[in-house]
């Protein structure tokens, strides 16, 4: 008997949530950690974005790729400060602290190693988001343009840019 | 290389990254929150979905293609979503509410009005309320006993506190004042009752939705949506325009509103018709509906 795929059964087998924040929840986080370069921010991003996406599962188990839609709406979230409230207050404790001590003030040797990590905080949410997506996660620009919701020639353009501005701060940096 | 030097950085801090299974505990705590939360503000929305806006969403499902994928259906066709404030006039069960959509869909208000008003068809009582209160009607939703007494009895019945005892000119059931349970065809049928006890059936079927396990379930809600069916509830005005508002206000605070006289005076028409509730309302507590 020649068995082809059968969409029926395989359209009804839909991940539970459960299941899903089991083997993504851990993905997830490193991701975060990536994105906003702190773990307590990356924590309350997760968070925020995982409860939306319970609230939502059934749309979310249901689309193509529940992991890729995941994905996006983090980086979404983490890109458009206006709609978290979590995050605008992030923005406000950290304005209202000017005195916080500035990360130079590490020992010199750490500075030097964790250059690329302070300069990334300077970047457009955008840009850092499609480095860490290609050189963090190692997807192909496509599957970056789609979390992104730009084109391919967007992303390479913004990661190009982004390498260059690092490029510039790094020989500054090493006057 | 600067594309190395990139990779190495995000492999050092990778450590940083928190322990999964706390932080899951603390997503679940708060789905269940949020849920909640979202439950009664939603259930409320469709309490008055039934009684009011989403009255339309049986219709409008209705309309739809069943086959096809709601997401597709749902941003395929241009909402025209209104900005604007909409007033849509409910005639059921011997009431009659105006409900306020505000600009901002952030609450939803449900005017009482006095059942005078209702005289006829529902085209003749939407040009009369719309001549006694100077609102612009943007829709009439007839809403039939019989599908309020089916939602009611689906939710179990619903508490009613009754601040005048009479006697129901539909059924010649005495019934007496405070609390008590009502049926669904015991409740539609408060004819004779006090203008507030009637509009208080509706907010008390707003209570008992909002703490209707079922309405945490989409699916259920379709099937409670899907009771008042398409002969039980009948609606004039832009399907698609009512559609939007409804889904918009999923998330709404519901306020009930007791008109003080038939023409909304005391700057209640005004204040409706300036899309200024909350502010009419903050001035007016004793109008509010208390349950």
């Amino acid at each position: 008997m020649i068995r082809g795929p059968d969409p029926v059964v395989s359209a009804e087998v839909a991940v539970t949530y459960q299941e899903f924040a089991d083997t993504q929840l851990p993905g997830l986080l490193r991701y975060a950690v990536m994105l906003t370069g702190d773990p307590h921010t990356a924590e309350d991003l997760v968070q925020d974005t995982m409860v939306r996406v319970q609230l939502n599962w059934r749309r979310v188990s249901g689309s193509e790729s529940p992991d890729g839609y995941v994905r996006r709406v983090l980086t979404n979230r983490f890109i458009d400060l206006r709609r978290g409230s979590w995050w605008r207050r992030v923005l406000l404790l950290a304005d209202a602290d000017p005195t916080r001590a500035a990360p130079r003030d590490h020992a010199q040797d750490s500075v030097d190693r964790d250059q690329i990590w302070t300069l990334l905080a300077t970047l457009p949410r955008r840009q850092r988001a499609a480095l860490v997506l290609r050189y963090y996660e190692d997807l192909p620009d496509a599957e970056i343009a789609d979390i992104l919701g730009c084109a391919v020639g967007t992303v390479r353009s913004s990661i190009s840019r982004a390498l260059a501005t690092l490029r510039a701060d790094l020989v500054e940096a090493s006057r | 290389m600067i594309e190395e030097e990139l990779r190495a950085t995000f492999a050092r801090h990778e450590p940083e990254t928190p322990a999964a299974g706390p932080i899951r505990d603390k997503i679940n705590r708060a789905f269940v929150r949020r849920k909640r939360r979202r439950a009664a503000a939603r259930a409320a929305g469709v309490a008055t979905a039934v009684l009011v806006a989403a009255a339309v969403v049986p219709v409008a499902l209705a309309e739809r293609r069943p086959a096809a994928p709601v997401a597709t259906s749902l941003s395929g066709t241009p909402a025209p979503v209104r900005p604007g404030a909409l007033n849509i006039l409910v005639l059921g069960a011997d009431t009659v509410l105006v409900a306020h959509v505000p600009a901002d869909r952030r609450q939803l208000y449900l005017i009482g009005l006095s059942s005078s008003l209702a005289h006829g068809g529902p085209a003749v009582s939407r040009r009369t309320v719309s001549q006694t209160t100077g609102l612009a009607i943007d829709a009439t939703a007839v809403v039939d006993a019989s599908a309020l007494a089916r939602i009611t009895d689906a939710v179990g019945g619903v508490e009613v506190c009754l601040a005048k005892a009479f006697t129901s000119g539909g059924n010649g059931r005495r019934y007496r004042a405070g609390c008590q349970d009502l049926k669904g065809s015991d409740a539609v049928r408060m004819r004779g009752a006090d203008e507030r006890d009637r509009q208080r059936y509706f907010a008390a079927l707003a209570a008992k939705l909002a703490s209707a396990r079922a309405m945490t379930d989409p699916r259920e809600m379709q099937a409670m949506l899907a009771l008042a069916g398409r002969s039980g509830v009948t609606v004039d005005g832009s399907t698609a325009e009512l559609l939007a508002a409804a889904r918009a206000l999923h998330s709404a605070v519901v306020v009930g509103i007791s008109a003080p006289d038939p023409a909304l005076g005391g700057g209640l028409a005004a204040a409706t018709r300036a899309d200024n509730l909350a502010e009419w309302v903050a001035a007016n507590p004793s109008s509010v509906l208390e349950r």
